[in-house]
C-alpha cells in the first residue's frame, strides 16, 4: 500500500515540482498538463521506434521542453495571456499527439511497448527524489533561487538592479516543461504503454498541489503525496467496495477540495490583521 | 472608459487580423489543397442558413457563459468551473424536462432553464461562500468541483439515466415540444441568441450604470479600499460566484433545449474554456463580448466547414484553434491599454 502510494506519486511530485517554480516566478502555468500528455507519448512513441528507453526519455523531456517554450515565448516575449497561451499549449499538444499517433502508428489508440525493466520504477524514484533535493537547494541556497522569488514578488526590483527578470521566468517555465516531461515518462513507462488522455488531470492536481503545499517544495511533496493516497485509495474503492469507475474518477479532486477548505479554515483562524485582504487577493499569491 | 474602447477597438481589428493570417499559413502547411482548404474555412460559415445560424447560435452560448466569467472577473475573482457548471446545467435541465409530461411546454421549459441555471449557480455559491468565509482560492476550488461533477454527471448519463436504445453514450432526447424553436431552420438558431444580446446589454447597464454594479467593480479593483469604504465586499463576492454559475448553468441548459436536445457524454465540453477566451479577448466588458464571441464562433464553424467539405483531417482543428489562442491575446503592436493584466 505505501509502496504504491509513493510510485503513484512519482508523477505528480514532478510535474508539481515543475509548476513550484512557474509559480514561484508569478506565471501561473496551466500547460503542466499538456506537457505531461506530450512527454508520456514522446516516452513511448521513441521508445517503440529506436527500442531504446534512455531515448525515450530524453525525447519526453525535448518535447516538452519545447511545448514549455512555446507558452513562455507568447506570454513573455509577444506578452500573450499566459492563461490562454497555456491553454492553446494544452490544445496543441492534444493535437499534436493524435496527429503524430496518426502519422507513426496508424492510429490514436493505444500505444503498447515490450514491457519496460522493473527497475525503472526505481530510476524514477530516484529522479524524483533526486529533484526533490536539487529544487529545494536552488531555490533555497543559490542566488538564482532567489531572483527566481524576487522575479515573482517584485519584478522591477530585479529590473532596477540590472537583472532581468524574464530570463528567469523563462528559466522557470523551461524547467517545469524538463520536470513534465519526467512526469509524463514516468506515467507511461509504469504501464508500458501509452493511452489517449493518459494525464488525466494530474497537471492540474500539480497545480493545487502547488497552492496547498503553499508553495515551498516540501509542502508540494507532502500534498503531491495526498493525492497519490487519494488515487490509490478510490482504486482500492474501486476493487473492494465495488463503487462504479465514473463516481471513483471525481473522488481525487473532492479530496483535493475538501483538503483545501479544511487547510484554509486553519490559516484563517490563525491569522490576525483585517479581513477583506484575503491572501488570495494579492497580486501574486494567485 | 474611453481610451479603454479605442485600444479595444484597435485590438479587435488587429487580433482578428493576427489570427486569420495565422490560421492561412497554419492550413497553407498543413493541407495538401491549400486554397479549397481556405475557401472553405472563409466561406462556409456564410454558405447557407444551415452554418449561418449555428454559428450564432454558438456565439449565443458563449456570450451568456463570457458573461459569467466576466461577471466573476469584474469582482476581482476568476471561475475555472465553467465546464463542470455548464455540464452540470445541461444536464439538470435534461433531467427536469425528461422527468415531466408533455403539458404546457412554456412552463417546463422555463423550469428546466432555471432548474439548470440553479444547478450551477449553487456550484458557484460554493465557490463564492468558501472565498469569503475562509480566503479559500476560488479559481482551484471552482476548477476542482467542477471536475468532479463532470464524473458525477457522467455516472449518471452512463448509469441509470442512459439511453439504452442508442449506440450513443447519452441520455434520452427531450419531447419535441420542449424543444425551443428554431428560428432559421434547418439551422439550431433559437431565442437564446436573442436573450444572449439581452443580457450582455443587461450586463452592462448593471456593470456600469448601477450602483451595485458600481461597487462590484470598486470590490474587484481594490478590496481592501471597497471595504473600508464601506462597501460590503463579502456580499458581491458571493453574489458575482452565484450569478456567474447561473449564467453558465443556463448556457447548459439552452445548449440542451435549443441545440443538442439530449445529454450525450462531453456534449457541452470546451464551451467553459472558449468563454474564458471569449471574455479575455472582449476585454471583460459585456459589450465587446458579443463581436468577440461571434468571431470566435467564427472560426469553429470555419474549421467544421473544412472538415466536412475538405479531406482536412479532423485531428489538425485543434491544432489550428491552439495557433489561434497563442496569437489572440499577444501584442505584436504595442498599444496604449495595458488591460487587464492583474490576475495572470
Amino acid at each position: 500500500m505505501i509502496n504504491d502510494i509513493f510510485s503513484l506519486a512519482v508523477p505528480y511530485i514532478l510535474a508539481g515540482l515543475g509548476g513550484l517554480f512557474t509559480e514561484i516566478t508569478g506565471s501561473l502555468n496551466i500547460a503542466l498538463e499538456g506537457q505531461i500528455l506530450t512527454g508520456a507519448f514522446w516516452a513511448i512513441a521513441v521508445t517503440k521506434i529506436t527500442g531504446s528507453i534512455p531515448l525515450g526519455i530524453a525525447a519526453a523531456v525535448l518535447s516538452s521542453t519545447l511545448l514549455s517554450f512555446i507558452t513562455a515565448f507568447f506570454s513573455f516575449r509577444l506578452k500573450a495571456n499566459i492563461f490562454i497561451a497555456g491553454l492553446a499549449s494544452n490544445m496543441l499538444s492534444f493535437g499534436l499527439v493524435s496527429v503524430f499517433s496518426i502519422l507513426f502508428f496508424g492510429n490514436s489508440g493505444i500505444i503498447r511497448i515490450t514491457a519496460p525493466p522493473g527497475y525503472l520504477h526505481t530510476v524514477f524514484f530516484a529522479i524524483a527524489a533526486a529533484a526533490i533535493a536539487l529544487s529545494h537547494y536552488a531555490l533555497y541556497k543559490t542566488p538564482g533561487g532567489l531572483r527566481m522569488k524576487a522575479a515573482g514578488m517584485a519584478e522591477d526590483v530585479l529590473y532596477y538592479r540590472g537583472i532581468n527578470p524574464d530570463f528567469y521566468k523563462y528559466t522557470a517555465l523551461l524547467l517545469s516543461g524538463v520536470l513534465c516531461g519526467l512526469s509524463g515518462a514516468s506515467l507511461s513507462f509504469s504501464i508500458g504503454a501509452f493511452v489517449p488522455n493518459i494525464s488525466a488531470g494530474r497537471g492540474w492536481i500539480a497545480l493545487v498541489a502547488v497552492y496547498l503545499g503553499y508553495r515551498r517544495p516540501v509542502g508540494v511533496i507532502l500534498s503531491c503525496l495526498l493525492f497519490a493516497s487519494a488515487e490509490s485509495m478510490s482504486s482500492w474503492m474501486q476493487g473492494v467496495m465495488g463503487v462504479p469507475a465514473t463516481i471513483i474518477l471525481s473522488i481525487p479532486y473532492l479530496v483535493t477540495l475538501l483538503v483545501l477548505t479544511v487547510i484554509s479554515i486553519i490559516r484563517n483562524k490563525t491569522k490576525t490583521g483585517i479581513r477583506p485582504d484575503s491572501s488570495g487577493m494579492s497580486r501574486r499569491n494567485f | 472608459m474611453k481610451n479603454d474602447y479605442l485600444s479595444a477597438g484597435k485590438e479587435l481589428i488587429i487580433t482578428p487580423a493576427i489570427v486569420i493570417a495565422v490560421s492561412v499559413i497554419t492550413i497553407f502547411s498543413l493541407s495538401r489543397h491549400p486554397f479549397q482548404t481556405l475557401y472553405y474555412f472563409f466561406t462556409s460559415p456564410f454558405s447557407n442558413f444551415l452554418f449561418f445560424g449555428n454559428m450564432m447560435n454558438t456565439a449565443g452560448l458563449l456570450i451568456i457563459a463570457s458573461l459569467g466569467v466576466t461577471i466573476v472577473f469584474k469582482a476581482g475573482m476568476f471561475n475555472l468551473g465553467g465546464e463542470g457548471q455548464i455540464y452540470a446545467g445541461a444536464f439538470t435541465a435534461t433531467a427536469v424536462s425528461l422527468f415531466f409530461p408533455e403539458s404546457n411546454p412554456f412552463f417546463i421549459i422555463v423550469l428546466s432553464l432555471s432548474a439548470g441555471s440553479m444547478a450551477g449557480a449553487f456550484t458557484g455559491f460554493i465557490s463564492g461562500y468558501l472565498k469569503n468565509r475562509w480566503e479559500t482560492n476560488e479559481l482551484i476550488s471552482s476548477f476542482l468541483l467542477s471536475s468532479a461533477l463532470i464524473h458525477i454527471v457522467n455516472y449518471f448519463i452512463t448509469g441509470s439515466m442512459a439511453d439504452s436504445k442508442s449506440y450513443l453514450i447519452t441520455t434520452r432526447a427531450v419531447s419535441e415540444s420542449f424543444r425551443l424553436r428554431q428560428l432559421f431552420s434547418p439551422s439550431k438558431l433559437n431565442i437564446s441568441f436573442f436573450i444572449a444580446i439581452i443580457s450582455a446589454l443587461a450586463s452592462y447597464l448593471y456593470l456600469y450604470k448601477t450602483a451595485g454594479g458600481f461597487q462590484l467593480r470598486e470590490t474587484g479593483k481594490n478590496r481592501v479600499f471597497a471595504w473600508f469604504s464601506g462597501i460590503k465586499t463579502g456580499y458581491f463576492t458571493v453574489i458575482s460566484f452565484t450569478a456567474s454559475g447561473a449564467l453558465h448553468g443556463l448556457t447548459g441548459g439552452f445548449a440542451i433545449l435549443g441545440t443538442y436536445y439530449m445529454c450525450a457524454q462531453d456534449c457541452t465540453a470546451g464551451l467553459g474554456w472558449s468563454a474564458i477566451a471569449v471574455s479575455l479577448i472582449g476585454r471583460n466588458n459585456p459589450l465587446l463580448i458579443i463581436p468577440s464571441a461571434i468571431f470566435i464562433s467564427f472560426m469553429d464553424t470555419g474549421m467544421t466547414g473544412i472538415t466536412l467539405y475538405t479531406d482536412f483531417p479532423f485531428e489538425l482543428n485543434s491544432i489550428i484553434q491552439a495557433v489561434v489562442f497563442l496569437f489572440i491575446t499577444t501584442k505584436i503592436i504595442k498599444n496604449g491599454g495595458t488591460g487587464d493584466k492583474r490576475y495572470f
